[in-house]
């Protein structure tokens, strides 16, 4: 290493260790830091108690139906619970699946939606529709104001202790007197501030690094296969952010301006990037493609056949879903056993094919929106950064829109599974209970690519900022 | 008119300014000399109650500036070694300005005649002072004594930096206000002004006035000789 | 008295030919128009959507043909939150409170339909609305425009001269505050003027009774927040030494209160009071309903002392010969009986809410930004106060329905009869259309008096602290 930047980096060390408000203003971040770690950890440890419990009492459930099997029957109430268990008509409706969409180790970190969307859902083989719609308790207060996570740390407060670092990078030694000392010496005015933004780079990113891999360490595993390229990701992410905001203080300083305007113009763009542009993409949106779930309200009615006693009518609902799947269609005698059950299974289920469309329009919509305010991601790297993140750690938006597909098909999973045997008159056996339907959810392929493309737009924000200063700086000087 | 009583000043263990006793009557203009830190500038700030005094009084007119703190600011008019305005102002909205500020109004003309009297360039009167030379804007702070028809000017180094000529100018508009039987007491290092201009004449050193007389009674000679001994000691 | 006008004046033109005040000036004026405008157009959209099927689910429920009431009563009916006008200057909760109610005999359905979840993630960054503008980024505005207010003067050494005309330090210190309050009032005036336009075409006929002393209430609590800002950046100029200090002080203070501050106490009240889940919240209000509040008392145990009693009352011997068909008498006891076990159970949840909300009460007398967050959403009818009265009016709603229902088929059916009984459109009818009334002023400041006090306190706090520095103030130190 070059004599000089030896003595700068040796003085600027210095002049660091004696300012106690900088030194002051470390540890506060890494209190907040420690803080977000535990909070996310305890949001997220909350829903895993829940789904533990949850997934206890689907156990109870259908091991007290198999359990039904093999006992001699004595009581009436022993009885009542074979029949739930072995008859179609009776299990339709009240055999409950547990659809989970666990968290992610990482999910602690940055919990991203899922404080908002349900991450588990009881369905039966009802109408699906009808089951959909419930909400998780929340205040609304709370998802309001959001979470406090890591994730919140790193893009939030990060960059505000980059800006009070280096806002005078230049301006300070103008304001000093210094200036005119350094430039006469044989190191050029843009090298000393490079060397410094980088030891502060160094720094400051250090502490990033030591605050995350804390998070990653106590929420899971790092060296776990399934944990190792979330944590690599998270770490570039990180590094890449943190260039982007660097390289926008170099920007600044490149104008050589006074301190105040530094740190106004660097706090403005701050707001610019993390308020004013989501602000505005949201409103945009808004009006661009206009939506109201309340339209999707009349779903959740639970409507009945009119008059079940009115066989007529019942034995048309049942051809009018019968047309729909013909594959469940047989004799007219079979559907004369059970054809309450069976009217009242049809029911439901053609009202959610005749909603479906609505439901689609919806999703539809809901789909348009978020393509296109993701098209204008970039336009801010900190929009683009809690994706980033939210994506690592599984609890972005598409995770949960994904999980509602797979929550329609395991729908129809189930209802294949009862109705096969309703509609045949075929009683469910024990050894059926084998190959219940089992929730599923596909791996998306394009997750990792969507993490690259994401920080691919935030280095090159980096690189354009900072090639940009480097140009302001080379001309007169 | 100014009136200084065992004026005393002390920080902490260090004495600024040591029981001075100093007084500067209508049409006089008494300088003060001395190296950095003798205390000029302290003695200056006394009389515009800018700081407390530990011991002692500064009086303009008989009146105590501690107690009459806003009567005696309506006598006084001041200019500092380097006068800053607002530089976002023209100098006739600065005059403007400070002039609203005593209580005085003047008609837009009679500024710009004030200002061309206190020898401002016509073409800068209108011009924002970021723009002003130091000259420039020691003269829109004597046009500003002028119109507050200040009968007491307070003066530090307000020629320390100023070129020859400007220089020149500015004590012949002392010399003017003089005439008007304005007291001046200005602090300076310039032994040539201050025999130049000054009617009365001391020299500081270590808080203390150690030397003080008229200055019609010493030869600029003298007065150099006699300074660079003090200094020396 | 002229001296503070002078000060005022200049301080004005001087701030004017700032070119980086100016620029941020207008884009505040531009954000806070767009705000309104957007604003506006989503309260006309969601409106019209609200009404529209308000009314079209009003029609499908007296439409809903001769049926047997008890499956009128699950057939139910839905109830909308209708937008406050107020809510295009502050959506608040809105996003995250449910929207549409439905209305079912057994079961509340309740956060149904938060708005939020149309939405792409990116609405967790926050809308741009009016309030946004208001509390978050015209503070910054004041920041910047008077953080240099003393410091400038100090360093190019102007202080001394104004001193020295003998101008005392308070008048200078209020001549720049209500310089500074003149300017955001020029700036802020074309919004009030935009507000007050749009909140009257956009006024409906259910719109708030008192709609006019909330905007009014609205601009008071903005106008003290502001002015606290004001004369707080203002002090700090006065007390720093450098206008870097000045600014580095008050940026940091502005994250404080604005940014950290809101978001670690409502975390904070989220880990100190939990929440069950939904799943728990229904198990307890099934196992309620089953087994009775205590445990004790199964459904079966209650429909027998019931029967028991009315066997008593009416001196009979078999329901059969009760005036009226015991089947309905007893439907609507069992309803009565989980309404018990509901509000026992939705009131300890609210009670959370309430305990919850409560530290960002609390948390407003050290920070203004909250008091005036939350008194804005109050008055806009976008907190969370307004969204549980609307629920508890929307549940007493659907009570009235769910016993009309209930005791037209204890009147008019007989015993063992179900679906040989069917009441019709007369029977629909004499359930009313619901309408909310939201809450009163008065009602509204009882409920967020910690918030008011806070202003209080503040206000005259600064008042205090700025004469105080000002009389000790000296131009050097010393």
């Amino acid at each position: 290493m070059d004599k000089s930047i030896k003595t700068l980096l040796r003085y600027e060390w210095t002049s660091f260790v004696r300012n106690k408000f900088q030194l002051f203003m470390l540890a506060v971040i890494m209190l907040f830091g420690v803080y977000a770690i535990y909070s996310g950890q305890s949001e997220i440890n909350a829903q895993r108690k829940t789904i533990q419990a949850v997934t206890q009492i689907e156990q109870e459930e259908f091991s007290q139906y198999q359990a039904s099997f093999d006992e001699e029957l004595r009581s009436l109430e022993e009885e009542e619970l074979h029949d739930i268990a072995s008859r179609p008509s009776f299990a339709w409706f009240r055999h409950g699946y547990h659809a989970i969409i666990p968290p992610h180790d990482y999910a602690a970190l940055a919990i991203g939606q899922r404080d908002l969307f349900r991450y588990y859902y009881r369905l039966t083989g009802m109408s699906l529709h009808y089951q959909l719609f419930e909400n998780e308790l929340a205040n609304p207060v709370n998802l309001m104001v959001g979470n406090f996570d890591l994730s919140f740390v790193l893009v939030y407060l990060f960059p505000l202790l980059i800006i009070a670092f280096c806002y005078g990078l230049y301006s300070s030694e103008k304001e000093n007197g210094t200036l005119a000392l350094l430039q006469i010496q044989a190191v050029s005015i843009r090298r000393i501030i490079l060397v410094r933004l980088v030891f502060y780079f160094a720094i400051i990113t250090s502490l990033a690094m030591l605050i995350s891999w804390l998070g990653l360490i106590t929420s899971g595993p790092p060296f776990k296969t399934e944990n190792l390229v979330p944590a690599m990701a998270w770490t570039a992410g990180v590094l890449a952010y943190f260039s982007f905001w660097f390289a926008l203080m170099f920007l600044i300083a490149s104008l050589r301006k006074s301190s105040s305007f530094n740190a106004i113009t660097a706090i403005a763009c701050w707001l610019l990037f993390l308020i004013v542009i989501p602000a505005i993409l949201n409103v945009v949106v808004t009006t661009k493609y206009p939506l109201s779930s309340t339209a999707l309200a009349g779903l959740t009615r639970r409507t009945g056949l009119e008059d079940e006693n009115d066989e007529a009518e019942v034995r048309e609902v049942i051809m009018e879903y019968l047309a729909h799947k013909p594959q469940l269609a047989g004799s007219d005698s079979l559907i004369n056993d059970n054809m309450m059950a069976k009217g009242y299974a049809a029911f439901t289920s053609l009202k959610d094919i005749n909603s479906q469309k609505l439901v689609d329009q919806y999703n539809e919509q809901v789909a348009n929106r978020t393509s296109w305010t993701s098209r204008y991601h970039w336009l801010s790297p900190a929009v683009n950064m809690q994706e980033v993140l939210a994506q690592i750690a599984e609890t972005d938006l598409h995770t949960f829109l994904r999980f509602q597909d797979a929550l329609a098909d395991f729908h129809g999973d189930i209802t294949d599974f009862y109705f096969s045997r309703l509609f045949w008159n075929r009683p469910i056996l024990l050894e059926d209970y084998h190959n219940r339907p089992v929730f599923q959810m596909t791996e998306t392929s394009n997750r990792w690519s969507s993490v690259g493309l994401g920080l691919g737009k935030i280095l090159l924000a980096a690189a354009l900022t900072f090639f940009l200063g480097f140009y302001l700086f080379m001309i007169d000087v | 008119m100014l009136q200084a009583t065992n004026l005393t000043k002390k920080y902490g263990n260090f004495t600024a300014l040591n029981s001075l006793n100093l007084s500067v009557n209508e049409g006089e203009i008494f300088c003060l000399l001395g190296a950095n830190g003798a205390g000029k500038s302290t003695t200056i700030n006394l009389f515009l109650n800018f700081i407390e005094p530990t011991d002692g009084t500064a009086s303009i007119q008989s009146m105590d500036v501690t107690k009459h703190a806003k009567e005696t600011k309506q006598m006084l008019s001041y200019i500092p070694e380097n006068l800053m305005l607002y530089p976002n102002l023209t100098g006739l909205e600065n005059l403007d300005f400070f002039c609203g500020l005593g209580g005085k109004s003047y008609e837009k003309e009679q500024l710009v005649e004030l200002l061309q009297q206190s020898g401002l360039q016509p073409d800068f009167i209108h011009k924002r002072v970021g723009k002003y030379s130091k000259g420039m804007r020691q003269k829109v702070g004597i046009a500003l004594a002028r119109a507050r028809q200040a009968s007491v000017l307070l003066l530090d180094e307000p020629t320390s930096g100023l070129d020859p000529k400007a220089s020149n100018e500015f004590s012949e508009l002392l010399l003017d206000m003089k005439e008007k039987g304005v007291a001046t007491l200005m602090a300076t290092h310039d032994l040539f002004r201050a025999k130049d201009t000054g009617t009365h004449i001391g020299i500081m050193k270590e808080g203390e006035l150690i030397e003080q007389f008229a200055s019609a009674d010493v030869s600029f000679q003298d007065l150099e000789k006699l300074y660079l001994k003090h200094m020396h000691n | 008295m002229q001296q503070l006008l002078i000060i005022i004046k200049k301080e004005i033109i001087i701030a004017l030919r700032e070119k980086l005040v100016l620029v941020l000036g207008g884009i505040m004026v531009l954000l806070l128009g767009i705000a309104l405008y957007a604003g506006f157009l989503s309260y006309q959209q969601q409106q019209t959507i609200i009404t529209q099927k308000q009314a079209e689910k009003r029609e499908e429920w007296l439409h809903q043909g001769d049926k047997h009431p008890h499956i009128a009563a699950h057939y139910g009916t839905f109830v909308f939150k209708p937008k406050t006008v107020l809510s295009l200057f502050d959506f608040g909760l809105d996003a995250f409170t449910g929207t549409s109610i439905y209305l079912e005999a057994h079961h509340q359905h309740e956060f149904m339909f938060r708005p939020a979840q149309d939405h792409s993630s990116m609405i967790r960054f926050g809308e741009l609305s009016a309030t946004l503008v208001l509390k978050v980024l015209i503070p910054l505005l004041i920041i910047f425009l008077s953080f240099n207010a003393y410091t400038r003067e100090r360093e190019s050494g102007t202080l001394k001269l104004l001193i020295s005309q003998g101008i005392s330090f308070g008048t200078l210190s209020w001549g720049k505050i209500l310089a500074y309050c003149t300017i955001l009032t020029i700036i802020l005036s074309p919004f009030l003027i935009g507000l007050l336009l749009f909140s009257w075409v956009g006024n409906p006929s259910q719109a708030m009774p008192d709609e006019t002393l909330r905007l009014v209430l609205l601009t008071l609590a903005y106008g003290v927040y502001l002015f606290l800002f004001i004369s707080f950046s203002v002090w700090v100029s006065l007390r720093s030494s450098t206008g870097r200090n000045a600014l580095l002080i008050l940026l940091s203070s502005w994250i404080f209160l604005t940014i950290l501050m809101p978001k670690t106490v409502v975390n904070l009240s989220k880990s100190l009071y939990t929440l069950p889940s939904m799943r728990e919240f229904k198990e307890a209000i099934e196992q309620g309903k089953v087994y009775g509040l205590d445990g004790k008392t199964p459904r079966s145990e209650r429909i027998a002392s019931l029967e028991k009693r009315l066997l008593e009352e009416y001196k009979v011997d078999s329901v059969h010969q009760l005036p009226f068909n015991f089947e309905g008498v007893k439907m609507q006891d069992g309803e009565e009986y989980t309404h018990k076990v509901y509000d026992h159970h939705f009131g300890k949840i609210k009670e959370t809410f309430h305990r919850q909300n409560r530290l960002s009460s609390f948390a407003s007398l050290i920070n203004p930004f909250l008091s005036v967050q939350n008194l804005s959403m109050a008055f806009s009818g976008t907190d969370m106060y307004t969204f549980l009265h609307f629920e508890e009016q929307v549940e007493t709603y659907r009570r009235e329905m769910i016993r009309k229902m209930n005791n037209d088929m204890a009147e008019n059916s007989k015993y063992g009869e179900f679906f040989e009984y069917a009441a019709g459109r007369d029977l629909w009818e004499e359930l009313e259309d619901f309408s909310y009334q939201p809450p009163t002023v008065g009602e509204l400041l009882q409920q967020y008096r910690l918030e008011l006090a806070s202003l209080f306190i503040w206000t005259a706090l600064f008042l205090l602290l700025i004469n105080y520095t000002n009389r000790k103030m000296k131009p050097l130190h010393g």
